[in-house]
């Protein structure tokens, strides 16, 4: 059996990824980024192969991904993260469906991958000048809120009358939010105010690029069911959520790297 | 040799056949599709201008005479459908003669004279006014209901007025033509402004290009057959990036040419494919002059380029 | 002693100095991009050194002349902006024009203090560059030329009327009219006699004659440069190819020509030889959109640090400078001054022309001939008239099933990473393209 391995170094997390020749995904793992990104994403990567029984010599390939590709030294090529999520979101796709487009929620960036019949980029768009639409804009307000970024999801799904935050911007919207709280506003009902923001942002750069029907959310913001709902009711289509949106990155990287050995399946 | 060289020799060669061919016993019809007139001396010129037998057959109007003008209008047509206008900027005597005084302005580097859109208009019903001159009026010859007298001189109208009466039979040193005619005081205001037409043309061409053109009722004529003529000026709107050069170079300031997006066929009425614009149309294949469907001569940048080794001149 | 020197210069002249050391080292940083590639026609040196000239060492003390300027002993220097102004006048009158249009990051920082924010960096680069008197290509200049295109250059001709000889020139942005194309004439013909009252001599027919002649020839080899570049393996990177059009504006024509004579002959050789500067899979981009404008080569070294190929661009300061010739039959005055008005102004695709579709064609046109794999749609923040265009754009090259990236910046060099992350992605997806459509 041959192994493949996938790195996807994000700036909030590092995830790792192998996959076998055939395609099937052996193990993967998630850690938070830490100041040494190409120390944290060796360590994970031992560490994931250690859980499998595995050395990383045994690695065919290993492809490396996200920001921080370029100093993953022991990543035998790197590429981008439209290549890596456009290639994982085929294969991760529930039920076997065709995807469309991939709307990837990032920590630092959030993309929308529009992708043809024949399962190649057609379009895309990124944001990746502020946080407005990205991961780090629930990270700032949930820091406001005093609450954990796992938890928003849940939370909001409690709400009854969501606010309107008017601002797409992290620090405007922060304000916002703060007086929001000052005039007694339920937390639930900002948190769902919060992911219309955001939603609405991450749609419009969806309809621009060409958004096409089935939807795959990938990335940590996919992992945040209230986000979710909210990106829906914005696109007015169905969303479907990979199995482990988080790592869509990684795996689509750890199976480019099979594709380019030649591996069939 | 490029073009303008070309157009030359030919304009050169079909004036002396016309005008001067029949000294060698050349004779080539009464259905010329240019000014060939029949006022030059029976003996020098080979073929005759088709505008009088138009008009003496309608002023006839009997049966022997429409059945001749079916003949000479047959043969009319189909030199037309071959040559399309090309009759009138590669072969006309009285277009050769206007290049004439237009090339002695540009030897004396003058600039020369352009109207505005709004006269153009405006001037633009003339050559409408000549056609029924020379295709109607004919007829009140034939049937002289209403002054008679009158009438009787206009069996031949056109022609009285026609600059080429005065001036073509002046080129062969015949200078008899040069005179109004007293016989009626009709005849009188006929060849009267027939000669103020010849000296307006003259000063008219040495000012500007091809003067005399879009007032032709003969190039109006020929200009119907403009869709069905073989040859054909076409443009590939692609290509064009409508720097308005080939309205520059225009003699007759054909402005659609640049100006047209949709249809492939330029060929427009005023047009007397002299191809100055495709020769000075500076994007390769944007201009080109077709023979049924065939590639002629097509615009290459190269040709159009006033560069210093690539030095080309119209003169 | 360094407190002495502190003493001696005042707070302006030390922020000058300083600005003129972040402009030298900008510039020399995008040619040591250039001047690193294995791959640099030996022939680029001119054009190279011409930039180093302008923009390194063209500080007032080394008191820059174009090279070209002592074997045409010219009585002044016209500086211009846009492509609308005709050098036929100003060479016929004697003196040899400059092309201002500013690409310095350094400058637009301080052009942005006279400007208002949302202002173009071109614009904000300008002006700072006038207002500095930072290298002598402004300084020299005895008249500056602003042709009224888009509002941002309109009313810069304003702001730079307070440190300069400003001249307006008056574009009509509706160029179909025959009223438009009339005035146009008129206005060329005022220019005409205002050179001729600046430098003292009088415009002749001969001397016009030769000038067109002489910009012919620069057109003519600009052209075959666009020739050369169709090639399906290319021969010379974008960023090269850009930078020597971009040079034109600090020399004269003259001088140009020559160095690009020999550009050419080097290329073609390279062509008939097949030393190719990348591999036929190599995406071919069209740079679409504001001109990148020299040191501002942001955009063109990542495209092609990603391996693809610039093979064409609209750019005013690139292809389109130098595109359309004078198409004259005759040689009466009238005739050449209709023939160069029609020139400047009817070919001309810039936005600030409406209707402007002639663009889209040119567009549609350039991605036939020079096969391209994508476009790269270059918008400075604040150009709105550009920015208005692409969805035109995006539209017709939708059915073409060409890709069009929208990348908007200025010319600060922070985003770099951002950019190059997207037109990396870019660059991928239209590579995966072209090598599909080579197998199917």
């Amino acid at each position: 059996m041959e192994y493949y391995g996938g790195i996807d170094a994000g700036s909030t997390y590092i995830k790792a990824a192998i996959v076998d020749d055939k395609g099937g995904i052996q193990g993967c793992k998630v850690v938070p980024a830490g100041i040494d990104c190409r120390g944290t994403a060796s360590e994970v990567f031992g560490e994931l192969c250690d859980e499998l029984g595995l050395s990383p010599f045994d690695m065919h390939a290993v492809i490396s991904t996200g920001y921080g590709r370029r100093l993953i030294d022991f990543a035998s090529k790197d590429v981008t993260e439209i290549k890596a999520h456009a290639a994982g979101g085929i294969r991760t796709a529930p039920d076997g469906r065709r995807v469309g487009t991939i709307i990837d929620i990032g920590g630092q960036d959030s993309k929308v991958i529009i992708i043809d019949e024949e399962g190649q980029t057609r379009n895309f768009a990124m944001n990746d000048k502020c946080a407005a639409g990205t991961g780090r804009f629930l990270d700032v307000l949930s820091r406001v809120l005093k609450v954990n970024v796992e938890d928003l999801g849940s939370l909001s799904l409690e709400a009854k009358a969501p606010c309107r935050i008017n601002s797409l911007c992290a620090v405007f919207a922060e304000s916002e939010v703060i007086s929001l709280l000052a005039r007694g506003k339920d937390r639930a009902d900002i948190i769902a105010g919060i992911h219309m923001s955001l939603a609405k942002r991450v749609s419009g750069m969806a309809k621009r690029a060409g958004v096409e029907p089935e939807v795959l959310m990938t990335g940590g913001g996919a992992l945040n069911p209230g986000l979710v709902t909210a990106l829906e009711d914005e696109l007015m289509m169905d969303i479907h959520v990979a199995e482990n949106p988080q790592l869509n990155g990684a795996i689509g990287a750890a199976l480019i790297g099979r594709d380019f050995n030649g591996g069939t399946g | 040799m490029n073009i303008s060289g070309l157009r030359w020799t030919i304009s050169i060669i079909s004036f002396v056949v016309l005008i001067f061919g029949g000294v060698t016993g050349l004779y080539l019809g009464r259905f010329i599709p240019a000014f060939s007139c029949g006022y030059v001396g029976s003996h020098l010129r080979s073929g005759m201008c088709v505008l009088p037998v138009f008009q003496s057959a309608v002023s006839y109007c009997s049966w022997e005479s429409f059945k001749y003008l079916g003949e000479m209008f047959l043969y009319f047509s189909l030199l037309v459908i071959l040559i399309g206008r090309a009759w009138c900027g590669w072969i006309c005597p009285f277009g050769f003669l206007q290049d004439v005084l237009d090339l002695i302005r540009k030897k004396l580097n003058f600039g020369y004279l352009s109207f505005s859109e709004g006269v153009r208009a405006k001037l633009r019903c003339i050559k409408w006014i000549f056609l029924f001159v020379a295709l109607l009026l004919p007829l009140w010859a034939a049937f002289p209901v209403l002054a008679p007298s009158v009438a009787a001189e206009f069996s031949c109208p056109f022609c009285q007025l026609c600059p080429g009466k005065y001036i073509l039979p002046l080129v062969t040193a015949d200078a008899s033509r040069v005179a109004v005619n007293y016989r009626s005081e009709t005849a009188f205001i006929l060849t009267a402004l027939g000669l103020l037409f010849s000296v307006l043309v003259i000063f008219g061409a040495l000012m500007k290009r091809r003067f005399w053109c879009p007032y032709c009722p003969m190039g109006l004529l020929l200009s119907f057959y403009r869709k069905i003529s073989f040859i054909k000026l076409k443009k590939d709107s692609g290509k064009c990036t409508m720097c308005e050069v080939c309205y520059n170079v225009c003699p007759l300031e054909i402005q659609q040419v640049f100006k047209e997006r949709e249809s492939e066929d330029v060929t427009f009425s005023d047009c007397t494919l002299c191809l100055k614009c495709v020769e000075h149309c500076p994007e390769d294949g944007a201009l080109r002059a077709t023979f049924l469907g065939k590639t002629l001569y097509s615009a290459k940048y190269e040709f159009s380029m006033p560069h210093s080794q690539r030095e080309r001149t119209d003169e | 002693m360094n407190k002495e020197i502190i003493r001696k210069t005042d707070p302006i002249q030390r922020r000058k100095e300083r600005l003129s050391r972040g402009l030298a080292r900008s510039t020399q940083t995008a040619l040591a991009d250039l001047e690193e590639s294995p791959d640099l026609p030996r022939s680029m040196g001119y054009f190279i050194n011409i930039m180093r000239d302008v923009f390194a060492d063209g500080r007032k003390d080394r008191l820059f002349r174009p090279t070209g300027f002592q074997s045409v002993n010219p009585k002044k220097v016209i500086g211009t902006y846009c492509i609308m102004v005709p050098e036929e006048l100003i060479y016929a009158a004697g003196a040899i024009p400059v092309r201002l249009c500013g690409g310095s990051d350094e400058t637009s920082g301080i052009g942005g203090e006279l400007v208002p924010r949302d202002t173009c960096p071109v614009v904000k680069s300008s002006v700072g560059f006038t207002s500095l008197d930072l290298i002598s290509l402004y300084g020299i200049c005895d008249a500056v030329i602003v042709p009224t295109t888009c509002d941002a250059k309109r009313k810069m001709g304003e702001v730079l009327s307070s440190f300069t000889n400003v001249w307006m020139l008056e574009v009509p942005h509706v160029k179909e009219t025959e009223g438009a194309r009339k005035q146009w004439l008129l206005h060329i013909t005022a220019l005409k006699r205002d050179f001729e009252k600046l430098t003292g001599r009088k415009i002749r027919r001969k001397a016009l004659q030769t000038a067109i002649r002489m910009i012919a020839g620069a057109q003519y080899e600009a052209r075959r440069l666009h020739e050369i570049r169709k090639s399906k393996a290319p021969v010379i990177l974008g960023r090269e190819a850009m930078l020597a059009l971009n040079a034109y504006g600090y020399d004269t024509a003259f001088e140009w020509t020559k160095a690009m004579a020999r550009l050419n002959h080097e290329l073609e050789q390279r062509r008939d030889k097949g030393r190719v500067v990348a591999g036929p899979n190599a995406p071919r981009v069209l740079i679409s959109g504001c001109p990148p404008i020299f040191p501002n080569w942001k955009i063109l070294s990542l495209i092609e640090e990603m391996g693809a190929v610039t093979v064409a661009d609209e750019s005013c300061m690139g292809s389109r400078y130098l595109y359309d010739p004078i198409g004259i039959a005759e040689k009466s005055m009238r005739h050449m001054m209709t023939g160069i008005a029609s020139r400047y102004l009817m070919p001309c695709v810039c936005p600030s022309f409406a209707p402007n579709e002639d663009r889209l064609y040119r567009l549609l046109q350039m991605t036939d001939e020079f096969d391209i794999s994508g476009i790269i749609y270059h918008v400075l923040k604040g150009c709105v008239t550009y920015d208005f265009e692409l969805i035109r754009v995006e539209k017709i090259m939708k059915e073409k099933n060409i890709p069009v990236l929208r990348i908007e910046t200025d010319y600060s060099p922070e985003d770099i990473e951002q950019l190059r992350t997207r037109i990396e992605a870019f660059v991928e997806m239209i590579g995966m393209k072209k090598s599909k459509m080579k197998r199917g």
